[in-house]
């Protein structure tokens, strides 16, 4: 039977509540020793590991400033323990215990070299230890922590060994400024922070990039550059003179004096007479089936009822765009209509611009509703 | 009579564009609170241990890093709002969609062979004699035991 981890003892000690929502937020029930609240960032690995690190959400925890020394060799706990006799270092736990130790208690954690103790021990004092660099001495036994691969290197454990250790006799270990040191750190940290900068505006520009520069080539290549169509005059991402833009995505100059009204996604504007109606309407393109196909499955259905008379149903142009146009009469409400329909698809987005207008109006209807497309920009 | 309307209409790509790196910004945000919440958290130890220095902001920021990192993230919610501006019709949908971009992104780096490439070791056992790892265990794990 092994000992319960420390994960198990906290999820013993905590309800249901902090449970759940230590799983929701997959918060870690060791989060009071967090090694990242004790020891921060850790800075000393390359820009593009630490850029995806935190991309990536991985924590890079900064090395214990003990641990150059216990790389080098044996800790103040080591020599403790041989003095005494009772292991101290996980390690030498391992070998005199079967198993069952968690290097992440702090019972069996290593105590920095630097004599300071292990913050996350809290289990009493080992007494008052040494600091840096006040303890230092030919007669200190105390081994001193050693930054070997840091930033800020204090000299190799070698050399911290043979200047500081009271065999060799030899001068105390020469510390260099830490205002030098501080200052060279600064210029690093500065020369970091810009060129973090400008790969991140760089990555920034080419996401953009990638993804803008197509769009803008499709709006350059739906520009007609000349009148080629029956109805075009006019189109690009730029609106005519005294255009109104709609939010839907398009502008357009609708007649003067007239009665706006806006149901769904069109927008219809009635003569004040009531004569003619203008309608624009912008749609999620269907792709089951063409305009075309769609209009004429209405067609056939309206074939034989309110007196529907079919004018025109065909595939156009619409300012260089492939566009369909149906035109017919019917009656509705005792009264004889005409009615023009003229819709193409731009992008995912399909855009019908129609007109119903009495038959006796139908010169002034028709030049109205040209006078209507002609304006009509899409954006 | 006419041809079927949507029920919603698209918004524009620019607008997206904008709503969605406002939901990137959302994601770093949330970042930069945890780090704020760890500094915090070292302050509030190291005063239980009377300790006369307290540490600093600057050891829980990486600046470079950060910085290109909310950068990204600000890109890729963007990206991502430009990416499904057609299928958007509210300013709601346009945050959601640019936040998800960095958090699914985000996401990657619960793989531990991700967080041992990052770390550049793996977080060693007691007998190697190494007391630093350089990269936290995932969440709940425990170490091999010897």
């Amino acid at each position: 039977m092994s000992e319960p981890t420390e994960t198990t003892r906290v999820a013993e000690r905590e309800g249901f509540g902090h449970r759940y929502w230590r799983s929701l937020t997959e918060a870690d029930p060791r989060d009071t020793d967090d090694p990242f609240v004790e020891h921060g960032r850790n800075k000393t690995l390359p820009f593009w590991r630490r850029y995806l690190a935190a991309l990536l959400g991985v924590t890079l925890v900064a090395p214990e400033p003990g641990g150059a020394a216990l790389q080098a060799g044996r800790t103040e706990e080591t020599e403790q323990a041989e003095a005494t006799g009772v292991p101290a270092s996980p390690a030498d736990r391992g070998r005199s215990h079967a198993s069952g130790f968690s290097p992440s208690r702090p019972s069996e954690r290593p105590r920095p070299a630097d004599g300071r103790r292990d913050p996350r021990d809290r289990r009493g004092s080992h007494g008052p230890l040494p600091r840096r660099p006040a303890s230092t001495g030919p007669g200190s036994t105390h081994r001193r922590a050693t930054f070997a691969g840091g930033p800020l290197s204090y000299g190799s454990p070698q050399q911290a060994s043979a200047q500081g250790s009271p065999a060799s006799g030899g001068p105390p270990p020469q510390w260099p400024s830490f205002r030098a040191a501080s200052a060279s750190s600064r210029r690093h940290g500065l020369r970091l922070a810009l060129s973090g900068l400008a790969v991140g505006l760089i990555g920034a520009g080419v996401t953009l990039g990638v993804i803008l520069v197509p769009l803008v080539m499709t709006n350059e290549g739906n520009d007609p550059g000349g009148n080629q169509g029956s109805a075009s005059t006019q189109a690009g991402p730029t609106p005519p003179k005294g255009a109104r833009v709609e939010p839907a995505g398009f502008a357009w100059i609708p007649p003067k004096g007239w009665k706006r009204t806006e149901h769904g996604d069109a927008i219809t504007y009635t003569a004040p007479d009531g004569s003619q109606q203008i309608t624009a309407s912008v749609a999620m393109a269907a792709t089951s089936y063409g305009l075309l196909d769609g209009w004429e499955e209405q067609d056939r259905s309206m074939t034989g009822k309110r007196d529907y008379h079919l004018l025109r149903l065909e595939q156009t142009d619409f300012q260089n765009r492939s566009a369909a146009v149906w035109e017919y009469t019917y009656t509705s409400d005792g009264t004889s209509r005409h009615t023009v329909e003229l819709a193409f698809t731009e992008g995912v987005e399909t855009y019908r611009i129609a007109t119903r207008y009495r038959p006796a109006t139908a010169p002034r209807g028709r030049a109205v509703y040209d006078k209507v497309l002609d304006g009509f920009t899409v954006l | 009579m006419g041809t079927a309307v949507a029920e919603g209409t698209a918004m524009e790509w620019t607008v997206c564009a904008v709503y969605g790196a406002l939901g990137g910004l959302v994601v770093e945000a949330v970042a930069f609170y945890g780090r704020i919440a760890a500094w915090q958290r070292a302050r509030h130890q190291a005063l239980a241990r009377n300790r006369k220095r307290l540490p600093g902001f600057g050891k829980y920021v990486d600046a470079p890093s950060d910085i290109a990192v909310a950068l990204t993230r600000l890109g890729l919610g963007a990206g991502a709002g430009i990416a499904f501006h057609s299928q958007l019709t509210g300013p709601l949908a346009a945050l959601a969609v640019g936040a998800s971009a960095p958090a699914l992104i985000a996401q990657l780096g619960g793989a531990r062979t991700v967080q041992e490439v990052l770390g550049g070791a793996r977080a060693t056992a007691p007998e190697s004699g190494v007391a630093s790892p350089s990269v936290a265990l995932p969440k709940g794990a425990e170490a091999v035991e010897p």
